[in-house]
Parts: C-alpha cells; structure tokens; sequence
C-alpha cells in the first residue's frame, strides 16, 4: 500500500493520513472494541469469579471442602445495588464483600486474601480500596443511565434479549440484554458492541426517544 | 522503493509525531479504573449527589448554605432557600470558601515551635495536646482567647473556656463594628443588630455601609433589594459614600460627603424633612429628644459646604425620604468609622425615628434575643482601645498563654500598635487555622483547624431576619485523603472540640453533643419551623433544613437616647511624612477577600472588583480629574505614607471618587496565606493610624490622612475593564458611549434616538 500512497503525493501525504489514520482508529479504540474481532477483558486484582456469585446451576469447580459447588443465584442488584435507582450500577465497597468473605471462603484462599486484606482483616497495612479494571465503558460525550433501561426491561419481560442462565425476568433477568449471561463468565467479558449503533436500533424497536439530546448532554 | 537521506529523515519524523498524537489520544489509565472504596455509606452513590444544608460562619454573616457532596468531597457552595436569610441566594465568597477546604497549602498537622527563634516543626496531636495542656498549667488568670466576633455555641464555648481559667475572650474585628452596635443600643435599644425592610420600603436611604456588596448581611440585603427593585415604581435609593461602592452604583442619588461629615448630612436631611412639615410633630418631638440638640444649629448652607454635598442635592435627598415613604434609613461602614463616628450613626439611625420607620413595615425590623440561654446571638469585635490596653498587658509579661482562632491579628492591626513585638512576649501564643497566616509566625503551637465545613456548629445570623434563627452548622464531608493516597490532607480538628478536650467538662464533651442538646430544647420548646415527635426526629429535621426559626417570634426596638455629643470628625496629622498630596484614606473590604479571610482563595483573588474589574492586586482609586492634575496615571505605583507607615499601590483614576479621597480595598498584602495571597498586594490596614471613635473607643479606621507620591513605576492593572472590546448586545444597537464634557443621561439619549432611528428606518424599508 505504501508505494501507491506514494504515488499519489509523497512521503507528506502519507504522513497526514497516517495522523489521520491515528485519530480514526484512537476513537475507535476509545470505544467498545468488539467490533474488532475481539472481545473486551481484562485481568483484575482479585479474580472474582461472577459464576460462583450468580449462576444458578451446578458448576465445574470444587470447593475447599472437596464439594462440588453450585452457583449462589445472588441477584445482581445484591451487589450492584444501586442499578434500580441510580445512573451507575455500582460497585460494591470493599467492607460489603467482607461481611461475608469474613467467614465464607478457606483461610488460605489467595484471592480471598487479596479482599481480606484490603478490609483490614488480615495483614497490618491497614484498609485499602480495590481498583478493578472497567470492562464496559461508554464514551465521555455518552450520559447512560441505569434506572429507565432496568426498569423498561423489568415491566416489558419480552423485550429482554439473552437470559441469565435461563432467566429473563426480574432484577437479574433483564441485565443480560447488554451484559450479555454475565452468571456464566468466569471473567467479565463484553459482548455487546454498546456502540450507537446498536443504542439506536433498540431505542426504535422499544419506541423510546432517539433524539441527541437523549443520550448527548 | 528507494528513499534517500533526507527523505528518510522526513519520513521518521513524521512517523514519530504520529506517534507521539497517538499515544496522546489515548485513554489515561484511570478512565478504565473502578474503585470498589473501603466503606461506603448509603448516601454516597457513584454519580450522585447529596445535598447538605449547614451556615457559613467564618466567610459569611451565619448565611444557610445547601453544600453540593458528591462521593465524600464538597463540589459547590449555594444559597438554602429554606433558609430565612439567604432565600436560596449566593454571593461569589460562598465559592471561593470552598476552596479553603481543598486548599494546597492546608496546614497538614500540628506543629511546634521550641523556641522563639526556631522554626516551626511537626508534631503529632497527643505531643500538641501535651504542650496545649502545659501552655494551661500556668494560664490561670493570664490566658487571653482571641476570636473573630462568634455567636452561637462557638462563640459560647470560647467564652466559657476563657472564664475556666479566670482569662479573656476577646473578639477581634479589623473592621470594628462596635460604634454600629453602640449606636445601635443608644438609639433603639437594642443589643442585636437590627434588619431593614429593604423589600417593602418606597426609600431607602443609606450611608457609608456598602450593603450591596459588603456590609452587615450582603445576601439577605442582595435579595430584598430585588424586591425593593421589582416594586410598581422601583423603589428609590439614596447613598452617601465618599467614593462609588457597588451601592452607591445602583442608587438613584449618590451623594459623596467629606468623610466624617455623615452625620451632618442626616441632621441636614433631618432639617429639611421637619422644616418642610413632612414628618408628624409626634414624630419630631421623638427625634428630637434622641438627638441632643436636634436640628436647632443646622444650616443647610453651612452643611453644604461642610459636606460638600450642594444643598440642592440635599433638599432633593430630603424631600424624597420624607415624602415617598414607607421610608428606611441605615448607616455603618466607614460613616462609623471616625473620630465622631457614633454621632455620626446616632444621628443616622435617628432618622427613621422622623419618619416612624421604627419596627414598622418598610422601616426598620428590630431582632429578638437568642432562642437558646446562653448562646450569644449578636457578637463584635473588642473595641481599639481595649485592645490597646491588652497589648500593654501582652508586652508588659503579665499574659502567659493566648489562644487564637479565626482572625489574623497582625494582618489585620494598624502597625501603631506592634502586634509583633507584643506576640513576642507572650510565652505562649497558640494558633488554630486552616492555612498559615502571618499571626503563625509567631505562634510556638500551630494546630490544623476544621474548616466550616467539617466542623459541627451553630450560628444565629447577625442581622438576622427579624425573627428567632438557630442556624446549624454540620460536617458536609469527612476528612479527605490526599491524592496521593499517602494520609489526610489535613489532620484537622475543630476549634470548640479541641477547647472542650482541655476544659474540666463541665460545659459539654463536644460541640457535636452541645449542638444536639440544644436542638433538643428547642424541641422542647414546641414552636417554631421544624416539628416532630421526637427530639431525635427535631434534630434531623433541623439539620436536614439547615437551622430552626420562629418567624412569630420577633424583636421589638425600645428607642433610647443618642448618647454621643455631636462633633465634627478629625483626622490624623501627616506631619513627617514627607513630600506628596494629601489625601482622605477610605479603606473598604474588598467584595472578594472580604478583610483578608478569603485571600488564600484563588477564586476570591480572581473575582474581579465590582467597581474597577481589578483582581489579584491592591489597587488605590483616585478622582480621575485630580489624578490628571497630579500626572497620576492607571498603573502608576503611588507611595501611600501616613504617620504609621508606607504602602504601595497602583493608582486606579476613577471618576467616582470624591476629590481628596482616595480608596484603597483591605484583604492583601499577607507575608503568608498560602500560594495565592503570599507577598501579594499591599495592606492598607497596616497604615491606619490609631484614631478612635470618642465614644466608643473602636478604630476609626477611615480618619487616616496619607501623602501620596508617584513612586516612579508603572505596573498594568490586572482588570477586566477596558481590556476587551465593548460589544453591542444585539445587532443595531449601539453600545453606550459617554463623550467628553456628556452627562451618561445625555449619551443615553442620543444613542437611543439613534436606534429609534434606525429601528423605524429598518421598519419602513420593511414596508
């Protein structure tokens, strides 16, 4: 490709398609990236497993105790509690997970060592905050509010996309729609394009607004 | 593909600028964090923002704010309109606060000076403690606690302190309000300072007190002057002022008197008003037995020319307050602030005694007593002379300790007094605050004080609304970890706790406890705005509103005697201060910084002067026409000399200004106060020579004559003014543009005949 660019005007023009190149594809990247061909996940400080939390089904995983282990069925508003009435979803502080990883869970879990440790229930470096890795990001000009969408989608079952380990329905049901069966990933992964595109189409299918103004301000 | 060298070269540049905008377009690593926190509260949302009702005590006039909280940090200060005397409004010094809690330069912990050579050095609370408590061992009957005037349980708490070890409380007020307060009790017998009805009054009539700006409780005056404004005829406003406050700009009369002469001119007006039958015999008698000697001696003439005020003007102001009424009239500021400042108020407020303005609608509104026993409702600075004999004590060895919170005292005294030496000689000079200030550099214990919006609280707004407010103050946010994460950006407390920890307990464990336990008499008491059935439930609501009030619980004036003789005002010498013209100096608190409080403030240095669009500096304002006589033009550093010392300003030519007068704003010139105030500007209170009011003994802080002298520099006047270019706000028209020898009345005019002209030619091309 380089000796056509070239051809055409010389080393100058291929630099400034080259800066333009880069703009395009760093807003592309500044996006959800599926679209690429690959989807989006990252390594977080403590491998949460969201199977062990939300699944309603047996699962492939032994416990400490030798038993095999069967997901807990949590709902996703236990932990992400604010989902039903805020613009974010939330994310739960770190002394939340401790009222139960105080008790539950083996001593010499090393992941559960990581939670602990951050509460103040082991070590001596006192309480910290976790930082995990965001998987699901919308762009800075993109004002996206939790509430509408859950609450749609919880009076309008049929109109929820995905299941979350068959369910469609209720607090947990409807997340799937954009989140995809999050009780199944044993590291969250996105599987949505989340790009305007797809807001668009479900925004006529459902009838809700599609003005700018809606989603830009 | 060939290339060659310097395509090469050109080729890799290139590239590596390309680069170089990729790289920078992409997402900083913090956008793709997610912080699960420690702890987090259930009204502390991601994304959300809570709203916390609290007052301004230190910053404001005990305003009701709501403070805007988002995730545990304080985002934006507004005005509570619940609350009864901001009404929802604002003024820029509540923004600027804000900025004292997340202040770069907060002082981190307490720190220790062991000698009164060494530097300061930090310390931990319990070695601070420990030093605090060996600073009382001795203090029994020689302890001095120094505040800014403070009402409510503050203001109780320091009081109580001080009496525990037989010492003193002192307020300090670089800006005295105590001939005010005196003229106040003399003439309508009040202890608190009274409100006025602004809002309903047909006249309003003020002098020296810019009340639109800066004077008593700006916000509360702020908004009863819209009302005032959106009357069926807009109200009329009469201001007297030496030089053009942000009042004095939107009276409809603006008288500039001789400073001093304030309280001849309300006699004048006094005269005229009785002379012309406006003012019911009834009425005059009253006056007449406030005022000794009434308007017996009075010459409008003689006035006039006293006053340089014309007579014309006078009768004009006269007629208007005596016939357009309901009609109010108030004084302060620097009408106060002179030799004969008291007669001058007396006279003032006596005023409205004539025209039965007294506790009546559109006149003046009396406040109550406090709701709470013993919770001071009104508060003032100790007056000049009281702090001159106290420094004698300071200098003279017989204090051993001194506490001080809220005020910077050698800022803010004249340099007559020696503040510093005086410091010196204290063995033990405390000093709470928020940022370093220059009273720090002579402190041997510094310890971080809570600002206002973390500390617990009450203020009763002074003035108040005219009924029963018990203001509450409550931490908005809790400490803040620094952003490194490295610790607390300040390890601060509050000053009333610290207080309580040192005390024998008696009167309360903490100012959060004392706080609630007068909420919860005043539960008891069963009236007023919150109502529950619980005093736990009165509490919260009380605190959810932002205070308590009882609007049917208001004050009455009971009017007294003037107790000041009447006498014209004199001013300090310049004898020895060497060659220049001889000016009045009339400082006046700046609209942003107030006196100097809020100069850490980079949003309180950057707001621009009402008046003259100047920031970040201390500028002087000059009659423009005298500053051409003189060859003083805008940037000229001028030498302000009095016989107390020497400033440098920048000279600031301004027609509204009264010739001889030069003003000069307070609030700069600290040697410390953090990055933004430092070494910047001058402090014209340093200049003020100790002349006093002859009644009440308070500074007379606007009867300083100085020399002023062209230094030989020039220095451009960061202002806004005449920096940009003058745009018409539509198209077609024309911007007001006042020609020489122009009246702005006669501009007006003429270009409004120019745009009707323009509009009916554009309407008959259109036909």
């Amino acid at each position: 490709m380089l000796v056509p660019v070239l051809a055409i005007g010389g080393l100058g023009v291929m630099a400034v398609m080259g800066v333009v190149a880069a703009f395009l594809i760093t807003g592309w990247i500044g996006q959800p990236i599926p679209v690429l061909g690959f989807e989006q996940t990252y390594d977080q400080p403590i491998d949460f497993p969201h199977t062990v939390h939300a699944s309603l089904l047996p699962l492939d995983r032994v416990a400490a105790d030798g038993q095999k282990m069967e997901g807990l069925g949590l709902d996703c508003t236990f932990c992400h509690r604010t989902v039903t009435t805020q613009a974010n979803a939330g994310v739960p502080p770190v002394g939340f997970c401790a009222t139960c990883h105080q008790v539950i869970g083996a001593a010499d879990n090393v992941q559960l060592s990581i939670l602990r440790d951050a509460a103040d229930i082991i070590g001596d470096d006192g309480p910290s905050p976790v930082n995990w890795q965001r998987v699901h990001r919308l762009p800075d000009h993109v004002r996206f509010v939790h509430e509408p969408h859950i609450r749609y989608l919880t009076q309008n079952p049929n109109k929820v996309k995905g299941t979350t380990d068959g369910v469609t329905e209720g607090a947990s049901g409807v997340c799937s729609t954009c989140h995809g069966n999050v009780a199944a990933m044993q590291q969250v992964e996105q599987v949505e394009s989340l790009k305007m595109g797809q807001c668009v189409d479900c925004h006529r299918d459902n009838g809700a607004p599609t003005d700018c103004v809606a989603c830009h301000y | 593909m060939k290339l060659n060298r310097r395509e090469f070269l050109a080729l890799t540049g290139k590239t590596a600028a390309g680069a170089v905008i990729f790289a920078a377009c992409g997402l900083p690593e913090r956008e793709l964090i997610v912080q699960s926190p420690v702890d987090l509260p259930e009204d502390l949302v991601r994304g959300e923002d809570a709203w916390y009702a609290t007052s301004m005590s230190d910053f404001g006039n005990g305003d009701g704010v709501l403070v805007r909280v988002m995730q545990g940090r304080a985002k934006k200060i507004e005005g509570n309109p619940d609350h009864p005397v901001t009404r929802g409004k604002a003024t820029a010094r509540f923004d600027s606060a804000l900025q004292m809690l997340y202040h770069p330069d907060r002082i981190a912990e307490p720190m220790v000076r062991y000698s009164k050579s060494g530097n300061l050095v930090s310390t931990t609370w319990d070695q601070a403690d420990s030093r605090f408590a060996d600073a009382l061992a001795n203090a029994s009957g020689s302890l001095t606690v120094v505040t800014n005037p403070v009402r409510g349980h503050l203001g109780a708490v320091a009081s109580k302190f001080a009496a525990q070890y037989s010492g003193k409380h002192m307020a300090f007020d670089p800006v005295e309000q105590g001939v005010l307060h005196g003229a106040v009790k003399s003439v309508l017998g009040q202890d608190q300072l009274p409100t006025f009805d602004i809002a309903n009054a047909q006249t309003v009539l003020s002098f020296g007190a810019d009340w639109l700006g800066t004077w008593g409780s700006p916000t509360q005056f702020g908004v009863k002057y819209g009302e005032f404004r959106s009357q069926h005829d807009r109200g009329y406003l009469i201001h007297a002022e030496p030089r053009m406050s942000l009042t004095a700009a939107a009276a409809d009369l603006w008288l500039a008197p001789v400073p001093g002469t304030e309280g001849e001119l309300a006699l004048a007006i006094a005269s005229v008003i009785i002379e012309a039958g406006l003012a019911s015999p009834q009425n005059v008698a009253a006056f007449e037995a406030v005022v000794p000697g009434g308007v017996s001696r009075i010459s409008l003439s003689n006035v006039a020319a006293l006053t340089g005020v014309d007579e014309h003007r006078i009768e004009k102001a006269a007629k208007h307050f005596g016939e357009h009424t309901p009609s109010v009239a108030f004084g302060g500021g620097s009408a106060g602030a002179h030799t004969n400042g008291s007669f001058n108020l007396e006279a003032i407020y006596a005023l409205n005694i004539l025209v039965g303005a007294v506790d009546a609608e559109g006149g003046i509104t009396s406040n109550p007593d406090s709701a709470i026993d013993g919770l001071p409702a009104s508060a003032t600075g100790a007056s000049f002379s009281d702090w001159e004999a106290e420094l004698a004590q300071w200098r003279a060895g017989n204090v051993e300790t001194v506490i001080i919170r809220g005020v910077d005292i050698v800022h803010g005294m004249p340099n007559s007094v020696a503040i510093r030496e005086a410091l010196e000689h204290v063995p033990n000079v405390i000093a709470f605050g928020a940022i370093h200030d220059d009273t720090m550099d002579f402190a041997d214990l510094v310890l971080p004080e809570q600002t206002f919006l973390e500390a617990w609280g009450t203020d009763i707004p002074e003035p108040g609304p005219g009924y029963q407010v018990v203001g509450t103050q409550q931490p908005v946010v809790g400490p803040t970890i620094s952003q490194d994460e490295s610790g607390l950006i300040s390890d601060a407390r509050g000053f009333g706790d610290v207080l309580l920890a040192m005390s024998d307990g008696s009167y309360g464990s903490s100012m959060e406890s004392l706080v609630k336990d007068s909420l919860s008499d005043l539960h008891a008491t069963g009236r007023g705005s919150v109502s529950a059935s619980s005093a736990t439930l009165f509490t919260n609501g009380a605190l959810q509103r932002g205070g308590w009030w009882d609007t049917n619980k208001s004050g009455s004036a009971k009017v007294g005697k003037g107790s000041a003789s009447r006498g014209s005002a004199s001013y300090s010498s310049t004898a020895g201060t060497g060659d220049g013209s001889i000016f009045h100096l009339v400082p006046f608190v700046s609209n942003s910084l107030g006196d100097g409080k809020l100069a850490p403030a980079p949003w309180a240095q950057q707001t621009p002067d009402p008046i003259s669009s100047a920031s970040w500096s201390t500028w002087a304002e000059i009659n423009s026409i005298q500053a051409d006589q003189l060859g003083i033009s805008e940037g000229d550093v001028l030498l302000i000399r009095s016989t107390s010392g020497e400033i440098e300003v920048l000279a600031y030519p301004h027609p509204g200004v009264r010739p001889g007068v030069i003003g000069i704003p307070m609030g700069q010139g600290h040697h410390r106060g953090g990055r933004y105030a430092e070494d910047r500007g001058a402090n014209v209170l340093s200049i003020l020579v100790d002349e006093k009011d002859a009644e009440t003994g308070a500074l007379a802080w606007a009867a300083t004559r100085v020399t002023v002298q062209r230094a030989g520099k020039r220095v451009k006047v960061p202002k806004f003014e005449g920096n940009v270019e003058a745009r018409p706000v539509e198209p077609g028209v024309p911007v007001l543009v006042v020609g020489v020898g122009e009246t702005a009345h006669d501009a007006q005019e003429a270009n409004h005949h120019e745009y009707q002209k323009n509009f009916l030619l554009e309407g008959e091309g259109g036909e």
